[in-house]
């Protein structure tokens, strides 16, 4: 059966969604053997992330069990997580510049 | 498990039969495609961009890529094409191939007085080589035999739940029947390279891997810019990659679950069995350079919902200088499932909660021995434009 939105770690803050989801819509996820209920508070696109805890800025963003980021402001459960919230910490020349100057 | 494919002297099994045509520089590409379009059928010409003016490291590259092509399995026999004043020796190119056991043919317009002569030779000595080439015939071998060569490109967040599975679910059945496979692109594997070098067969490939990344990171911040936005690029982007480590980590999964043997330079030949990391170019025409130079005889590439789905023939991908690389195209996004004609696997079912990830792999295994026996993949069956292969550079551009 088609799922809505998949998460893909149990140690993961972000899910991704299958399909177009709405704002509002209530989605749940299972995660191991528990079901979490989480209400979107922002519409998202299909292939999308949203949290599915509170993530605080400058804290790791985790997905597959892993770290894919930094959170840049603090970030509720059922937002759109992407590049306007999250900033990588890898091949960041920017920020290695402006450490040498 | 067997393949059909064509046995070489030097042991290796082609998985198509071809005359190539290898210029030895771009000076000589028109000569090679002249040769290869009056002969027609299995000679191919193997176009790319090697000028005079690169320094020695990247030429030395471009010497093994070149020598690589050539004794790639899926060469019955080769024809080294230059004008006479490349930077790289059309000769040693030809010793180079030689080296394989396979006949191989010097062609210069310099020795042959002029551009017509060379072309009445080289059509000749083509025409020649495929006759003697359509005499052998398809034996079966294990697969221990074959080796995949592993790409995905359009990358989406689909790309690491459905095509990257997959590709690494064929890999791990190839590698427990002995085959090899070989994934590269070091700038996607930056955030994931702590799990590869967990999966390192040995101390020194682990810290190999680590090297290789830092090489490539460095050279990426000495640019003084932020990576996002080349990488993960635009598309990538509008399909749901947030960050360069969120696409590597699905990138990685191409790679399945075995061992690291070792880490190659571009286009080096692995010395053993198993799975191997190329360090190189993420760049389409640079990477499958690489990849078939170091003797892949097939490849898989995995697409997700990023923009080249749609694209019949993707940039370097072409029906074009790579058809010694035949290629299984994977669709694992299931938006862009208008276009799967257009593939030989498609996986998006995965994500529709239609098929697990095994039985995808197991259809993507069938069809990766179907089209290594010589079914045309779907690339071969609708033929597009030549684009020419690029070399791989980290020296100057002159």
């Amino acid at each position: 059966m088609q799922k809505k939105a998949i998460i893909l770690n149990a140690k993961d803050n972000v899910a991704t969604a299958l399909a177009d989801l709405d704002v509002g819509e209530t989605v749940e996820l299972e995660i191991e053997k528990d079901i979490v209920s989480v209400t979107l508070l922002n519409p998202i696109p299909f292939g999308h992330k949203f949290s599915v805890a509170p993530i605080k800025s400058d804290s790791p963003v985790i997905k597959y069990g892993e770290v894919i980021g930094q959170a840049t402001v603090d970030i509720q459960p059922g937002q759109h997580v992407h590049v306007h919230n999250v900033a990588s910490t890898r091949g960041r020349g920017d920020i290695v510049q402006e450490v040498k100057k | 498990m067997n393949f059909l494919g064509y046995l070489r002297s030097d042991g290796s099994v082609g998985t198509r039969n071809y005359v190539a045509l290898i210029p030895a520089g771009r000076c000589a590409n028109e000569l090679a495609a002249r040769i290869a379009d009056e002969v027609g059928g299995n000679a191919v010409p193997l176009l790319h961009n090697q000028p005079c003016i690169h320094l020695k490291p990247d030429n030395e590259k471009a010497l093994r890529i070149l020598i690589g092509l050539g004794a790639n399995p899926n060469v019955a026999a080769a024809i080294v094409v230059g004008i006479g004043c490349e930077g790289l020796p059309p000769a040693d190119i030809a010793d180079g191939v030689a080296k394989s056991g396979k006949p191989v043919e010097l062609l210069t317009i310099d020795k042959e007085g002029s551009y017509q002569s060379a072309l009445d030779k080289g059509v000749g000595i083509a025409k020649k080589m495929l006759a003697a080439a359509s005499l052998l015939k398809r034996q079966p071998f294990d697969l221990s035999h074959l080796t995949l060569a592993l790409k995905c490109g359009g990358s989406d967040t689909t790309s690491a739940i459905a095509c990257n599975p997959t590709a690494g679910w064929a890999v791990d059945a190839i590698v427990a029947q002995g085959g090899s496979a070989i994934f590269s692109e070091t700038a996607e594997i930056i955030g994931a390279e702590h799990i590869l070098a967990r999966r390192a067969a040995d101390e020194k490939t682990a810290q190999r891997i680590y090297e290789v990344v830092a090489r490539m990171e460095k050279r990426i911040t000495d640019s003084g810019v932020d990576i996002r936005g080349s990488e993960p690029t635009p598309g990538n982007i509008r399909g749901g990659l947030t960050t360069l480590e969120e696409k590597s980590l699905g990138a990685i999964a191409k790679s399945g679950s075995t061992a690291i043997q070792g880490i190659l330079e571009w286009g080096e030949k692995p010395a053993g069995r198993g799975l191997f990391f190329m360090d190189g170019s993420a760049n389409t025409p640079q990477m499958f350079l690489g990849l078939a130079a170091a003797g892949a005889q097939i490849m898989t590439f995995g697409f997700g919902g990023g923009l080249p789905a749609r694209f019949r023939a993707l940039p370097a991908a072409s029906f074009g200088p790579l058809r010694i690389l035949p290629m299984i195209k994977i669709l694992g996004s299931p938006r862009e499932s208008s276009e799967k004609e257009y593939f030989d696997v498609y996986v998006g079912s995965i994500v529709e909660g239609q098929e697990s990830v095994s039985e995808a792999g197991e259809r993507l295994l069938k069809e990766l021995i179907a089209v290594a026996s010589g079914k045309p993949g779907k690339l071969e069956m609708f033929p597009c434009y030549r684009e020419v292969m690029e070399m791989y550079t980290t020296g100057p551009v002159l």
